[in-house]
């Protein structure tokens, strides 16, 4: 019982979608997906972040409560989570508010360093991807220096050949596998809705009979 | 500086006092800025920027287009007037707008509607007969146009001339027809007036000894229209042998030409293009260009002119107007050029009324204030009368047009008015109709000429009146939304009534040389001369999605076969994957080296199918880490999926005896912020020592960020995305991944459980009908066979 209902929801719930796929009927598309289904995923939503918060605030409590290893770094969630829920709560969560100044100064700046982390990265798998170890990553490394070299001046210079052979590249082998890869995902995709929609799969409703 | 268009009907003369008060999304008020004032003055408004007159004495019409002034809403009404005889053009431009209009001659007038209405006018010449003027007399006069806008401020344009055609240079007449747009859900009808239109739009040399031509070209056509093959015949210059004749077999909007040997495409083609399609609405159908040298360009291009069926129709208009059930008049939708055949009107469904507001209600003191059309009531406070401030609507709404009276009858929003409503209503309409009789009786005291030039308009109006009553009265539809007691039901009445009633419209095409060359359609009309009316209709199914469902039952049917053909105990062969056999490795190397496991599920939702597979293997991976006491930890990106993954985590450990070792805190919600996800997993990571990294799900451009890390700490990584994009990033910096589909088949292939396995197995036999069918749609469509092509969706 705990888990057929639940599977009859999503049966019925998967059912509907399907027909929403295949039926432009206003019925589906306005009243049911706009004005019905969109205002009720809006307001599931904040119900669950709640969960969320919760959640990290229990593990973080049960850290400082057990003392585990580096524990005092929990306080800084607390901290961070009181002083920008105050500052969304009272001050709004526009610019010009402690909360936006907050997000401008501290948010964005940590996520920019993060994200430009990622050109050291790229350089680091680029120089593992790239060693000619075998034919499969010589080919590879052909590839890259084509393509990279077309997208500069100075590739025009060594051969005017090389922007259309970049092209190609691009076109044909490196379309045609991601075209592979997309042919399956889609496949794969269907396969395991309908696995969901018929009850096969049921990994996602977690444990219980 | 931030401008703010405020509609409101200003009177001249008065002073407005503004502010501007600045409100934050807490609805707290701000200071006011320093108040300003303004007052209304009127002024006239722009004149036509052209007029153009064209004679034609064989159709007997005289045919003014004029086009209007950039801001022309509040333009009501023209006129047509004839400059005085000997006046020259600078000596009318000089007195234009101070002379009187009673010294000009008025040769026709009507409405502009703020320029939605036709921006033209057809006088026959027995009218102007009857003024006296003649053909010869129209042919030495001058004309220009007078705008009225609504505060009776007038401008007058610039003098035109009449240019005397024949109805053999009028264009020709648009024939057209209103189609239902298929596959929507009912708010647009296709208004067609022409076969698909093909032309070139620019050509380039493909090679360095400029004989081999890149011809782009496009296909106009409506949605209903089906073109199967289009046939380019290319001449040289002043040739008229054609030396290449190209079928496109499948509109790609580019063909090659080869150009022939010894001739310098730089002196131009012509092209002559020819189509196989359906539903046909012209016989021997041709559209034919001109390709010439563009020095800008470095290319041929196509030449301004465009020929159809060998008339230059390039600066042809096609105009569409439409009158909706409830409108007098037909009024502009938008004037398309030659180079379309059709165009897709929007009627939306309503989804809101808009009402003026009529008076305001709110507590003074003690007292309940209402005003209402300027006029002022106050009565004292009684118990549980609603102490808000209120603006105040009429609660009146339309319900339907009656074809009777001409006319839209409305009711109340209110149930327990309605009957109290009908009744002002039709007491309001006899009155008038007393008065009107009065009136008409009170005409034989009047002088005989005057009592007759009366006459008509009072029995015109009295039988307007009598009418509208007799609708009132009699109206079915008001009838029985007036018997439904019920407030809820009587609304969904009303709304299955007005909604469509209001979207009924006729159209109607005018083909115009944009000079006063015009050519209407005929009247859209029934044997009883009424409009044929259209609304748009709601498609139940997709017409392009037959193949998709077919497909989808299909690969449903092979499931259900295999997962049967697996129940029955047949062994399927599933190909080894590399990733998934190496799970149970990762995890016993964890729980050699005594260290955690890292287990993220990318930033996909729950509606990612690749979240949901992430899900299974989830569960496969925990009950290995429950059954050999190692530390699982598992930061959620997603607040949704949390408790999910939890409860999967949880099941794991007592799937195999040891729930004593679950902790529901290694499973936990870090961020939905991208990239604190990854300091905080990197975090975890070098913290906890990870000794083995699993990343399944949909990532973005965290993935390298977090799989360089612990290929720094040396963790053993297995990945899995159908994330294209990753794929690289994941190859490189994981000992093992997952490609697309290989993680939705990892659930299947770690359990083994016999209907998973079925899935599995019809996915691969699947693939390879898609195979085939690839292979077999390049070889058809190598000779040129295009069904197979053409049954597919393309979206």
């Amino acid at each position: 019982m705990k888990k057929t209902v639940p599977l009859l929801i999503v049966m019925i719930g998967g059912l509907i979608w399907v027909f929403w796929a295949f039926s432009p009927h206003k019925i589906i598309q306005d009243d049911f997906y706009n004005q019905f289904y969109l205002p009720w995923a809006r307001a599931m939503a904040p119900f669950a972040a709640l969960l969320g918060v919760i959640s990290l605030s229990m593990m973080h409590s049960a850290k400082i409560r057990r003392k585990a290893p580096k524990w005092q770094y929990s306080f800084f969630f607390f901290a961070g989570f009181v002083v920008t829920t105050l500052a969304g709560f009272i001050g709004g969560t526009q610019k010009g508010g402690l909360f936006m100044w907050m997000f401008e100064n501290m948010q964005m700046p940590m996520s920019s360093t993060m994200f430009s982390l990622l050109a050291f990265y790229m350089a680091s798998a680029a120089y593992k991807a790239f060693r000619a170890r075998s034919l499969e990553a010589t080919v590879l490394l052909v590839a890259a220096i084509v393509v990279m070299l077309a997208q500069v001046p100075l590739g025009v210079k060594i051969s005017r050949h090389l922007p259309d052979i970049s092209q190609w590249i691009l076109d044909v082998p490196n379309l045609a596998s991601k075209r592979g890869i997309a042919l399956g995902v889609g496949l794969g995709s269907v396969a395991t809705t309908l696995k969901i929609l018929l009850g096969i799969e049921r990994s996602y409703l977690g444990g219980g009979d | 500086m931030h401008q703010q268009m405020i509609y409101a009907a200003l009177r001249n003369g008065e002073t407005y006092y503004y502010t501007v008060v600045a409100v934050n999304e807490r609805n707290k008020f701000y200071t006011p800025a320093p108040v300003g004032s303004g007052m209304p003055v009127p002024n006239a408004p722009e004149p036509a920027t052209s007029l153009y007159s064209s004679l034609v004495e064989d159709g007997n019409s005289l045919n003014f287009e004029w086009n209007f002034p950039l801001f022309k809403d509040d333009l009501q009404a023209y006129q047509i007037v004839m400059i005085p005889d000997g006046m020259s053009s600078e000596a009318w431009m000089a007195v234009k707008d101070s002379i009187p209009a009673e010294a000009l001659q008025v040769i026709a007038q009507g409405g502009v509607g703020g320029g939605a209405l036709p921006n033209y006018t057809q006088i026959p010449l027995t009218q102007l007969a009857e003024q006296g003027l003649s053909p010869e007399r129209l042919k030495a006069s001058r004309f220009a146009i007078r705008f009225v806008d609504s505060q009776g401020m007038a401008s007058m344009s610039a003098p035109a001339n009449v240019r005397p055609i024949t109805v053999a240079q009028l264009p020709p007449k648009p024939t057209f027809k209103v189609e239902d747009k298929p596959n929507d859900k009912g708010d647009r009808l296709t208004v067609l007036w022409d076969d698909p239109i093909v032309f070139v739009t620019k050509t380039s040399i493909t090679n360095s000894r400029g004989n081999r031509l890149r011809v782009n070209y496009q296909l106009n056509k409506a949605e209903t229209q089906k073109v199967k093959n289009i046939y380019f015949e290319f001449f040289k210059a002043g040739e008229s042998q054609s030396f290449a004749r190209i079928n496109e077999f499948y509109p790609d909007n580019s063909i090659m030409l080869r150009v022939p040997a010894g001739y310098d495409y730089k002196s131009g083609f012509k092209v002559k293009i020819t189509m196989d399609w359906k539903p046909r609405i012209n016989k021997g159908y041709v559209i034919e260009q001109n390709l010439a040298r563009d020095d800008q360009m470095m290319s041929l291009m196509p030449s301004r002119q465009l020929y159809r069926n060998g008339v230059e129709v390039s600066r042809l208009q096609n105009v569409v107007y439409r009158k909706s059930l409830r409108g007098s008049q037909f009024t502009l939708i938008k004037s398309n050029t030659a180079y379309d055949n059709n165009l897709d009107v929007v009627i939306p469904y309503p989804t809101t009324i808009t009402r003026g507001i009529s008076g305001f209600r709110f507590v003074e003191g003690d007292s309940l204030v209402t005003i209402i059309e300027g006029k002022r009531t106050a009565r004292a406070l009684q118990k549980g009368d609603n102490r808000g401030s209120f603006t105040l609507v009429s609660p009146s709404i339309d319900l339907v047009f009656d074809k009777e009276a001409e006319t839209t009858l409305n009711t109340t929003l209110f149930a327990s008015e309605a009957a109290k409503d009908l009744q002002e209503t039709i007491s309001g309409l006899e009155d008038q109709i007393a008065e009107l009789n009065a009136a008409k009786a009170s005409l034989d005291s009047l002088p005989p000429a005057l009592a007759a030039a009366q006459m008509p308009r009072i029995t015109s109006q009295l039988e307007s009146v009598q009418k509208e009553l007799a609708a009132y009265q009699n109206n079915k539809y008001l009838k029985r939304a007036n018997q439904i007691k019920g407030q809820r039901s009587r609304m969904r009445y009303i709304g299955s009534v007005r909604e469509p009633d209001g979207r009924y419209q006729t159209y109607r095409i005018t083909r115009t040389d944009g000079r006063g060359a015009i050519t209407e359609s005929d009247l859209d009309q029934t044997k009883e001369e009424d409009f044929n009316y259209y609304i748009p209709i709601s498609n139940w199914f997709d017409q392009n999605k037959w193949v998709t469902l077919f497909t989808s039952l299909l690969f449903a049917a092979m499931v259900f076969v295999f997962v049967h053909l697996a129940k029955q105990g047949k062994s399927l062969y599933i190909r080894p994957i590399a990733g998934l056999s190496e799970i149970d490795n990762a995890i016993g190397r964890a729980t050699e080296m005594g260290r955690p496991m890292l287990f993220s599920m990318g930033n996909g939702g729950l509606s990612d199918v690749a979240t949901l597979a992430s899900l299974g293997i989830l569960g496969l991976v925990a009950k290995k880490a429950a059954e050999y006491d190692t530390k699982l930890i598992v930061p959620c990106y997603n607040y949704i999926i949390m408790p999910i993954a939890q409860e999967i985590v949880r099941e794991a450990h007592y799937a195999v005896g040891r729930p004593d070792t679950y902790d529901k805190n290694n499973i936990f919600f870090l961020t939905d912020m991208q990239f604190a996800y990854v300091a905080g997993f990197n975090g975890i990571m070098v913290r906890e020592r990870a000794a083995t990294n699993f990343f399944m799900g949909y990532f973005a451009a965290e993935s390298l960020l977090m799989t360089e890390t612990g290929n720094s700490i040396g963790a053993i990584q297995v990945a899995g995305t159908d994330a294209v994009t990753q794929i690289p990033f994941f190859i490189t910096s994981c000992d093992y991944t997952l490609i697309g589909e290989e993680l939705y088949a990892a659930s299947a292939y770690l359990n083994r459980e016999p209907m998973l396995l079925g899935t599995l197995k019809a996915q691969d036999y699947f693939k390879f009908l898609i195979l085939s069918v690839i292979i077999a749609g390049g070889i058809l469509s190598t000779f040129q066979i295009t069904a197979l092509n053409n049954i597919l969706p393309t979206k």
